[in-house]
């Protein structure tokens, strides 16, 4: 989960250094820098992009307010950054639950399903009913793959970030990628 | 090593050997070497993994969110709220020691009250604690 940096760019800790002294372009800087994986991640998560954007708002208004108190004790920034965005998610997940009609996990999958897939199955086709099924994994298991898949973290990072042991990170991604497999063996058959 | 338990490994681990626990990694590698089938998983699972890491590729940034977030700090104050960090030692050790404070000085009221206790008190915590009645209302029965 390395920040995007160059040999030239200044690391997150002198960045979120001259950011809590008010420096707009550093935070600029840390925004583009983390900004991507951020959204990767509540994209993932939310399944719905206005609410994906507004929680990276959320997130960086926090850094820009509390930069002055960042203290690292061994986390990295990027790892408080997905901690707060998956809190973040999941804390808007629970708020929508409440407001609409309880649904559980295997409705989703049922309602939610696959794009229709003909027999010569593209590509981009593929990537498509692949996006479809990791959108139907329950949340959490749907953070650990984006942890892992889009924001190249570790499995410990993610662990970090989503507030669990590594054990139960590891499981939450191997339910994860036997249920994309037998989604990915469905299409295979199709496909050929 | 099996190639069912090498299955599950690579799904847990994924396809890169070096980053497996030393052991495993040992066992896996002698397997690879005897086994085509397991050679097959270890392609397979690379594969797979493949497909998700360019499914699940982040993608650039909207513009006109970019240009929000440039805006934040023109909109918000900084304040000096500490950010949620994991809880390291000092912090765990600050809680414990109120924790030990707040227990010592319950103690201590408890004590000063138990010294000013009556009789009636004392027979009434026998009674809790044991079941039994206490010493001054056997006293009265043996009394002629």
């Amino acid at each position: 989960m390395d920040a995007a940096r160059t040999h030239d760019s200044p690391s997150d800790e002198a960045l979120l250094a001259r950011v809590s002294g008010g420096d707009r372009e550093a935070f600029s800087t840390l925004a583009e820098r983390h900004g991507p994986k951020v959204l990767a991640l509540a994209r993932r998560m939310l399944r719905n992009e206005a609410d994906a954007q507004d929680i990276v708002q959320d997130v960086f208004i926090r850094l820009w307010q509390q930069a002055g108190n960042w203290e690292a004790r061994g986390a990295r920034l990027s790892t408080w950054l997905h901690r707060v965005t998956s809190n973040l998610c999941l804390n808007h997940i629970e708020r929508v639950q409440k407001r609409t009609v309880p649904m559980d996990e295997t409705t989703i999958q049922i309602t939610d399903p696959a794009p229709a897939i003909d027999e010569s199955l593209g590509a981009a086709q593929r990537e498509l009913a692949l996006n479809a099924a990791i959108d139907a994994l329950p949340t959490r298991q749907r953070a650990a793959m984006a942890l892992f898949y889009s924001v190249g973290a570790s499995t410990a990072e993610t662990a970090q970030a989503l507030g669990l042991s590594i054990k139960a990170t590891e499981s939450l991604l191997v339910r994860a990628r036997q249920a994309l497999r037998r989604q990915l063996a469905a299409l295979e058959e199709v496909s050929t | 090593m099996k190639p069912e338990a090498l299955e599950h490994l690579l799904l847990r681990y994924g396809e890169d050997l070096d980053h497996w626990p030393l052991w495993q990694r040992i066992g896996a590698r002698r397997l690879l070497s005897r086994s085509p089938i397991a050679r097959e998983s270890l392609a397979r699972v690379a594969r797979e993994n493949q497909l998700l890491r360019r499914a699940m590729a982040p993608t650039q940034m909207p513009a006109e969110l970019l240009q929000g977030l440039e805006r934040i700090p023109e909109q918000f104050p900084q304040h000096s709220a500490a950010p949620q960090t994991p809880h390291d030692g000092r912090h765990l050790f600050r809680i414990g020691a109120a924790w030990a404070c707040a227990c010592g000085l319950s103690g201590l009221l408890i004590g000063s009250t138990g010294l000013l206790g009556s009789a009636a008190d004392d027979e009434a915590l026998a009674t809790l604690a044991f079941g039994i009645p206490g010493e001054s209302e056997i006293h009265l029965e043996n009394t002629p």
